[in-house]
């Protein structure tokens, strides 16, 4: 049994599938594929499929990982192109190797944040980022099933990979943010202005951009 | 996709409801000269997506090059009112265009209750509610479905009902749409020629007149050329019947997410209190053969892990076993699970049963739907106790320690004795467990019995009986209650008031239609779902429009009263439904269309029955 990583991109309408839908997803289009995944025993048997990290609904990605198993000997090429063309609207896949690292590796992940402030010009916005890049701390409260645990935005918003572009309209957030163990996800830039600069964004649009290891490497 | 809609997304549950693109979704070209229908379910995409019929006439329609079918579905209450908030309007799923510019909207009405939703749908798409108030530009809607068959109370807001199976009548609608657009003649000029189409019900061409006590007098053409009594249409030979060969695949997790087939329509058992087994006459089969390939075909085709083998009575069906072995071949190497609801498996062959895991995993189900054989025979309905205790008994010996029972409460004729019979019963299965010689140590058995309300319905012979008032109802649920002892026994019953609802919609008439429109306009729909049901607006409505829901449902008709559906013709006749009606109230069962013919008279229809030979 070789084990397979199959990275794929899920952009446009795709972004409306949440993380559970995508599971049963690509356990069909495995399925339809007829590529020979390894299926768990037992009761219920079905395609043995694993994400690196899930994904939020509404948010874009170009960097998604899936684990499967493979029996048989269909070369990665041929399981590439039966699985894409699989694939619904917006899902792309782009590569498919044997894993390198594991998927407890991971660390870090970038972000693109786009935030639009329907009718907001450049200037406004502008004074709202300085109010939030000028304080010392931008505690946001984060629930989870763990428990609530309170993030300080402000060293993400001002750390030197940061990149920050205010347009007419929109703030724009490139960001590296820590991932897996201690995952931020970047709703927080979005709650930092909601709380810190007195407007409140109305639509985030977010895009993963890369996944890498402690070491900052793309993870493969 | 749209900005707005796309920021209203945001904010709404389960967004992958109104975003179509999901696999299986027909595209067309749109800029081609295309006849657009827009196939409407009037509940929200999780329960639409879910039923067959509209899977078969989305293929069917999009099956014809120049028809473009698209699928609607009922918003949930926030995308609703994001949708008013912002001006969107109802849009077919595959486009995404607005439903008012198309030329067919369609309505599936399967269960009364979801009359005020094909209303709130018309709204939403802009479309005005009236069949009267329409223009040359508004699409033309036809409703079909199960509720069809007495159109009467949403008669005014449709401008065509096919009546009975849609497969080749709606094909025929649209045929005919085809010519008129072409020949460019009027809405009315093509509502008359499409009355002209057998099963085709056009309402605003019959008028009701009414005695002084509020019955019917009469329902008759207001014109030539309109036949005096629709007769419902049905497919001939299910074997040639279309079949789809793809489904859409929904991203999120609806009610019935698996393939389907359809083993045969009809049914042969002739319960007194089900409507589907006297509306879906005669018993037609397909062949074992058929329904194996089709079964591979959808699961070929989308992946499903699993086929539900769908028809009113599973073990009735001849080919059974056959086809099970035919699909076990390639189900068992697919990993494919068979789920079989509807089957009755007291003499179901052990090692097929085995095989069939999903019957392992969903635990056992009898519909007895009454407590005692009295009642039972009554009814029509023909489980023997001894049956159902041989059946759980086996069952436990295998491992199982779940059985779900599902009884009605308020049938025709019951009495105190009926209903402690239901708690007898469930006991009884509990008993039948602790009896057994080696049950396994450190588990304990569970009953679930579920008890819903009877509502009297048209085409069976109790559609002239009364329901039970609320008040009633609820004592009689609080009476089994107290007689419920074991804590192995879990009983759920259902809300009373929503039954009386829809016992009132069921026999209603048309001005009834006034009702449903004022509970509407108070806000009314998605009234089959608890959060959002209101009875106290109903009874507004109903007491706005000087009309009593109690005439409807809690009143015993006379059988020479003219029923409102009375000029609707399912093929089973009145005489056939008042004999039956009569064994009712003398406790007495009948035979099975297999065993011998009740003389229903659906053998009358183009195509007759298979059974009786006639």
């Amino acid at each position: 049994m070789r084990k397979v990583r199959i990275r794929f991109r899920k952009l446009g309408r795709s972004r409306f599938i949440s993380h559970l839908d995508l599971n049963r997803c690509m356990a069909r289009a495995v399925r339809r594929a007829g590529v020979p995944v390894w299926y768990t025993e037992g009761f219920n048997p079905h395609p043995y499929i694993t994400f690196a990290m899930p994904l939020s609904i509404f948010y874009g990605s170009l960097c998604e990982a899936m684990d499967a198993k493979l029996e048989g000997d269909m070369s990665f090429e041929e399981v590439k192109s039966r699985l894409s063309a699989q694939m619904p609207e917006g899902i792309e896949i782009y590569d498919i190797y044997e894993p390198v690292m594991k998927y407890a590796d991971v660390a870090f992940a970038r972000y693109k944040t786009r935030l639009e402030f329907g009718g907001a010009g450049a200037e406004t916005l502008q004074s709202a980022c300085d109010t939030l890049t000028d304080s010392g701390k931008l505690d946001i409260e984060r629930t989870t099933k763990h428990g609530t645990r309170v993030i300080d935005v402000h060293q993400y918003l001002t750390d030197t990979r940061t990149d920050i572009t205010v347009s007419d309209g929109s703030v724009e957030i490139d960001a590296v943010l820590p991932a897996g163990q201690n995952n931020i996800n970047p709703s927080v830039f979005a709650s930092a202005f909601e709380k810190y600069s007195g407007i409140a964004p109305d639509i985030e649009d977010v895009t993963r951009i890369e996944i890498y290891n402690g070491a900052l490497e793309p993870f493969r | 996709m749209d900005r707005k809609l796309e920021k209203i997304l945001h904010r709404v549950q389960k967004p992958a409801r109104y975003t179509g693109g999901e696999l299986g979704s027909v595209m067309k070209d749109k800029h081609r000269d295309l006849i657009r229908f827009a196939f409407c379910f009037p509940d929200i995409y999780e329960v639409g997506m879910s039923h067959l019929g509209m899977k078969i006439l989305y293929s069917m329609l999009n099956s014809i090059d120049d028809v473009w079918c698209e699928r609607v579905f009922a918003p949930w209450t926030d995308f609703e009112a994001e949708m008013r908030r912002e001006g969107i309007k109802l849009y077919g799923l595959e486009s995404g265009d607005k439903i008012c510019d198309f030329d067919f909207i369609g309505f599936s009405l399967m269960y009364e209750l979801s009359y005020t939703d094909m209303l709130n749908m018309l709204e939403l798409a802009g479309v005005p509610l009236r069949s009267a108030d329409r223009d040359e530009d508004c699409p033309i809607v036809v409703c079909g479905g199960p509720c069809a068959c007495n159109p009467e109370p949403v008669a005014p807001f449709a401008d065509i009902f096919c009546i009975g199976e849609g497969e080749e009548t709606l094909r025929e609608v649209v045929d005919l749409y085809r010519e008129h657009k072409r020949a460019g003649t009027s809405r009315a000029d093509f509502l008359l020629a499409a009355a002209g189409i057998n099963g085709v019900y056009v309402p605003a061409f019959y008028d009701v007149n009414y005695n002084e006590d509020g019955t019917v007098r009469d329902v008759s053409p207001n014109r030539r050329g309109v036949p005096e009594r629709v007769t419902k249409r049905i497919v001939k030979d299910l074997d040639k019947a279309f079949f789809p060969d793809n489904l859409v695949l929904p991203f999120i997790d609806i009610v019935h997410d698996r393939a389907v087939i359809e083993i045969f329509r009809g049914c042969i058992r002739g319960c007194r209190f089900c409507q589907a087994g006297f509306i879906y006459r005669p018993v037609r089969e397909k062949s074992p053969e058929l329904l194996d390939r089709q079964a591979k075909t959808l699961c070929d085709a989308t992946g499903y892990d699993e086929v539900s083998i769908s028809s009113l009575s599973t073990s009735d069906y001849t080919g059974l076993e056959p086809m099970l072995n035919k699909m076990l071949e390639w189900t068992q190497p697919g990993k494919v699970n068979l789920s079989l609801p509807s089957l009755r498996i007291d003499n179901f062959p052990q090692e097929l049963m085995e095989k069939i895991s999903s019957v392992r995993r969903s635990g056992l189900t009898f519909a007895p739907e009454a407590g005692t054989q009295r009642l039972r025979d009554a009814i029509n309905k023909n489980v023997t106790e001894d049956e159902i205790l041989t059946t759980c008994r086996r069952a436990f010996s295998g491992g199982w320690t779940s059985v779900k029972l599902y009884f009605m409460l308020g049938l025709p004729t019951e009495t105190e004795e009926d209903l402690i019979g239901i708690a007898d019963l469930a006991q009884k299965v509990v008993d039948a467990y602790y009896h057994m010689e080696n049950k396994p140590k450190g588990r304990a058995v569970n009953v679930n019995v579920s008890v819903s309300t009877f509502v009297p319905k048209p085409f069976t012979p109790f559609q002239w009986e009364s329901q039970d008032s609320i008040e009633t109802i609820d004592l009689k649920q609080k009476l089994l209650c107290s007689h419920i002892r074991s804590r192995k026994i879990t009983l759920a019953t259902h809300q009373a008031h929503k039954s009386s609802l829809e016992a009132a919609l069921a026999r209603g008439d048309r001005r009834l239609a006034d009702v449903i429109e004022r509970a509407h306009y108070l806000g009314c729909r998605l009234d089959g779902w608890d959060e959002t049901f209101d009875f106290d607006k109903w009874m507004q409505a109903f007491a706005a429009c000087g009309l009593d829901p109690k005439f409807y449902s809690g009143r015993r008709r006379e059988y020479d009263e003219v029923l409102p559906w009375d000029h609707i013709d399912y093929g089973v006749t009145k005489r056939f439904l008042i004999s039956e009606s009569e064994k009712a109230r003398r406790s007495e069962a009948s035979k099975n269309c297999r065993e011998a013919c009740m003389g229903c008279g659906v053998n009358s229809l183009d195509g007759g029955c298979a059974l009786c030979g006639k």
